[in-house]
Order: C-alpha cells, then structure tokens, then sequence
C-alpha cells in the first residue's frame, strides 16, 4: 500500500532535491508484532526515505533495542525520532497522518537546515532556558489547528538544546489521553506541570514555556 | 516604523485584502491568531469558483502563500484594542504595538457560547465547540450535542458512529437542516432527541459529569450524567473591544457601506465581522478585495502619496 500518490511524491522529491542539507536519521520504534499503527508509520517512513538519499530510516524494536529506546527517551510506539547533525529532541508519537503530515515534512526540512523558522526574539530567549523542558503536544489527524502548535512546539526544540518536544496522536494513545484528560485539541503539557488548550500565537506559547521555565520542576516522564 | 496597512484576522476576507493591499505596493501587515478561522474545518469547498472541490485548509494555505509572495507579512498574535493618533492608527496586540495608516478589520466569527454556569470551567474538560475535532476522543462514552441546526446534525451523525450515547437537546421543536440528513439521523438506534429544552448548567467536579435540561413547556429539569458536551450552536462576532471605536449593529457585528467603510474615517472592515449579509468564502473574498481598494483610495487622498497600483 502507498500512502504518498504520485503527484504528492513528485513534490516531495523536489522539496527535499533543493532543500535537504544535512541526513536526515528517522529512528523508527516498533515491535515483533507490530502494533495497530506501526505497520503504516513504518511503510511511511519508508516511502519517504525512498524520495531523497538524505533521508534514512533506521528501525529498531522498542523490546528488544531497550538501550537504544532508552537512548532517545521513548516510551511508547509508534515512535519516531528525528535526528539531524545532533538530537534536536523532536519526536513523533503515532503516525503522522492527516493535518500532521505536512509539518512533519517541514520538520525534517528544518532539522535538516538545522535553524529553527521562530523570530530571531523567540530564539534569543530560548537559549536562555537552562532547565530540562518537555513539551508534549496533545493531537488528531483531523483537527486543523493543531500543526502550528505542534510547529512552534518542534522549533522550540530545535531552538533550545534543554527542550524536547514530543507530538502525540491521542487517540492511539488513550491511556494518555486518560492520563493527561485530553478532551479537547490540541492540548499541550508542559513538565506535567503547566497545561493548556487550543492553538496560540508564538509569542503566548513562549511565554507559557518561560511560566514553565519557572516552575518548580517535577520528574521528566521519559 | 509605520505600516501602510494592517489587516486583522487571517482568513478569506484578510488574506484577500493582503493580496490586494501587498500588490498594490502598500506595505501591509496581516496580524492574525491563525490562518483560515473557520474554514478549517470545512473538509470540502464545492462553490468557490475555479475549484471543483478543495478543502477548507488547502484553499487558505493557498490564499496565504500568494498573500505572502505578494509582500504582506504576517504576525501570529491577538489584536486586544486599536487607537486612533495624530498621523494613523495603533494596533495593541498582546504584547507589541504596530502603527498603521489604516486598518482593515476581518477577524470573522468564533463558535457562538451558550452562556450558562459551568461553560467555561469545563471547556477542553468535557466541553468542547467541534465535533470534527474533538468528537474522537469520546469514542464509547456518553455525549449530548446542542443545537438544532446544519452544524449539529452533522456534529450529532459523527457522534453516533463513535461515542455509545447520544444526546441531541434543543429549544425548538424541530431540527432544521437538509431532510435527507435528518432522517440519516433520526435512523441511529443510539440517539436521543430533546426537543424543546434549554441547558441551564453543566456540572462536575474536573471535568463534565452531568447536564441539566430544562422543559421549555412544564419548566421540568431534568439531570443527564454524561462525559462530553458538544456546542453546536453557531457563530458570534467577538467586537467587544472595539465597541466604542466603530460602530456595531445590535448583533455586535460591524457596520460597514458599500465601500467596506465603517464609522471611523480610515478604518475598513470585511467578510464574516461586518453586518454584510450572507457568509460565503466567496463573499468574504470579494469583500476582502473592496476592503483593500478603499484603503488603497483612502491613502492615496489622506496623504497624496504617488502610490500606483500595477494595473492603474
């Protein structure tokens, strides 16, 4: 099964011709017997890495690889982590389908330009974050606000060497969902200290991370 | 430094207005909290012309990037007041101001609220204004949509093929929409009708635990324990803020002339936020465009500038 048709792949060749700099490392987390959606995260990323030479796909088996899990922090699959010329700490939870699909392509155009799309103000003030943050950014395929959080939330990551930033497709994931009581998206955590809903401008975002920043700090769930 | 334009709001009519504006060699800022507003959420567009069918977000990106490759630039952030000085006007967004030497207001409509105890403390926790977007997460629980219009039937029709339970409340005593969906609707064994009822609280302790309905004929309530809360009731213009800077017809929206012109000399406004009847892509875009024009005039006669348009 394809999930790109021709004409998207066609596209996407030419982005990726005259945009990729530097690899791009997708770091794939499934199981023996593959879960619901790890099959089509798989294939996808597959695909993708079937378009550029600057795209690779490496997968690992979240059981077996437990090292190699622990490594990049994941917890759960399916899980992707993107990893450009370092780990800019952005991760992908569940497949990325739907309104996600575009801003995962613009992420690996991102990380592998290595510079963050954010105003040069937001950059200057995330490298003065010096505490470990974890975004966590709450999604469904079908919500159309919510890839700009899941945007802003990725070059944060990009941004910062101290933020790590995860997207979360929810309804794979329903004990998070329970967990976290997502009802609404996109919803955001951060630290599991500080949370909020709905889609904001990058200025209001930044200043729920700099909140954040300043919170006492619970035990990152990694 | 000074805009010679700022468009507030970032969909049909905005991002037509920037086109216009931008390509006009006005230099133009478009400061908006997203691209699209509600649009987004329409999965298929069969009426706007030169598209057989596109979606709701395909059709705004599309509108954003000829906006952009024509000039205008873009801030992501809330528009909280605007005054008028000397030489212009000041647009306050939360944290930043721009000058402009007009403004071009189409910041469209949001979700209309229901205005009862316990609306706000519930939103995201049970209570939500879409369907489309949040109505997966109720997959297997109980969920009441209200509303008797377009909006609702389709919210209640998504619902009954995921959640267990359905509720339907409204004050009318009929729904009112297309008849082939209504009776799609009134098919589905997990669906409850209420008609002629008004909600007049939600409760819960964190999160939506229960509804209470009141009977619009015996004044009965009536308590429904359930998970989810969909507001299914239509759209409001959100003008508060603007109140005492332009004039609003009673519903709160914007009056404007034929011209796009409002009360206040140099402030235009477009699309879904004006008193402009019928909300159509197409109206919104064509109002963006007159929007753009009268700035356009307007700059020139204000201050005599030797602006030309490329096709003047």
């Amino acid at each position: 099964m394809s999930f790109v048709n021709d004409h998207i792949k066609l596209l996407l060749r030419e982005i990726f011709e005259k945009e990729l700099r530097d690899e791009v490392r997708l770091v794939f987390f499934t199981q023996d017997i593959e879960c619901e959606f790890c099959e089509e995260t798989r294939e996808l990323l597959q695909e993708l890495a079937s378009l550029s030479k600057k795209i690779k796909v490496e997968i690992h088996d979240f059981m077996k690889d437990n090292d190699k899990a622990k490594e990049y922090g994941i917890d759960k699959i399916p899980a992707i982590a993107m990893i450009g010329s370092k780990d800019y700490g952005i991760r992908f939870y569940g497949l990325p389908s739907g309104y996600e699909f575009p801003v995962f392509i613009d992420d690996i155009v991102d990380i592998s330009k290595g510079n963050s799309r954010l105003s040069e103000k937001a950059k200057v003030f995330l490298k003065s974050i010096d505490k470990p943050l974890h975004i966590q950014v709450f999604v469904t395929p079908t919500c159309p606000y919510c890839p700009r959080m899941v945007s802003i939330a990725h070059q944060m990551a990009m941004a910062s060497d101290f933020i790590r930033a995860d997207t979360v497709e929810i309804i794979e994931f329903p004990h998070l969902a329970q967990k976290y009581n997502v009802m609404s998206v996109p919803k955001t955590v951060i630290n599991d200290t500080l949370e909020f809903i709905g889609a904001l401008p990058e200025e209001q975002f930044l200043e729920k991370v700099l909140l954040a920043s300043k919170m006492p700090q619970s035990p990152i769930h990694l | 430094m000074t805009y010679d334009v700022i468009i507030v709001g970032g969909a049909s009519a905005g991002l037509t207005a920037a086109i216009y504006a931008s390509r006009f060699e006005l230099k133009t800022l478009v400061i908006t909290k997203d691209i699209g507003g509600q649009t987004l959420l329409i999965s298929k567009i069969e009426n706007y012309p030169g598209f057989k069918s596109i979606s709701g977000i395909e059709l705004m990106q599309r509108f954003e990037e000829q906006a952009r490759k024509s000039g205008a630039e873009f801030v992501f952030n809330e528009v909280v007041g605007i005054k008028e000085v000397e030489d212009g006007f000041i647009v306050k967004t939360l944290n930043e101001d721009y000058k402009a030497k007009t403004v071009i207001l189409a910041f469209g409509h949001t979700p209309k609220s229901l205005e009862v105890p316990g609306e706000s403390r519930f939103f995201g926790r049970g209570l939500s204004y879409s369907a489309i977007i949040d109505g997966h997460l109720f997959a297997r629980k109980n969920v009441m949509v209200i509303g008797w219009g377009d909006l609702a039937i389709d919210a209640a029709l998504r619902l009954c093929d995921i959640s267990d339970k359905v509720y339907m409340s409204y004050k009318s005593g009929e729904l009112l929409g297309s008849l082939e969906l209504i009776e799609k609707l009134k098919a589905k064994e997990n669906l409850e009708l209420i008609p002629y009822s008004q909600v007049i609280e939600i409760k819960g302790e964190d999160k939506v635990e229960s509804v209470i309905l009141q009977d619009a004929w015996t004044q009965k309530t009536r308590e429904i324990e359930l998970d989810g809360i969909f507001v299914e009731i239509g759209y409001m213009v959100r003008t508060d803020f603007i109140r005492d800077f332009v004039k609003l017809d009673i519903a709160g929206k914007i009056i404007v002339d034929k011209s796009c012109s409002t009360s206040r000399l140099g402030i235009f406004a477009a699309g879904d936020i004006t008193d402009t009847p019928s909300k159509q892509i197409a109206i919104s875009t064509g109002e963006g465009a007159k929007a753009a024009i009268s700035a356009f005039k307007y700059i020139q006669r204000r201050y005599s500038s030797i602006i030309r348009a490329h096709w003047s």
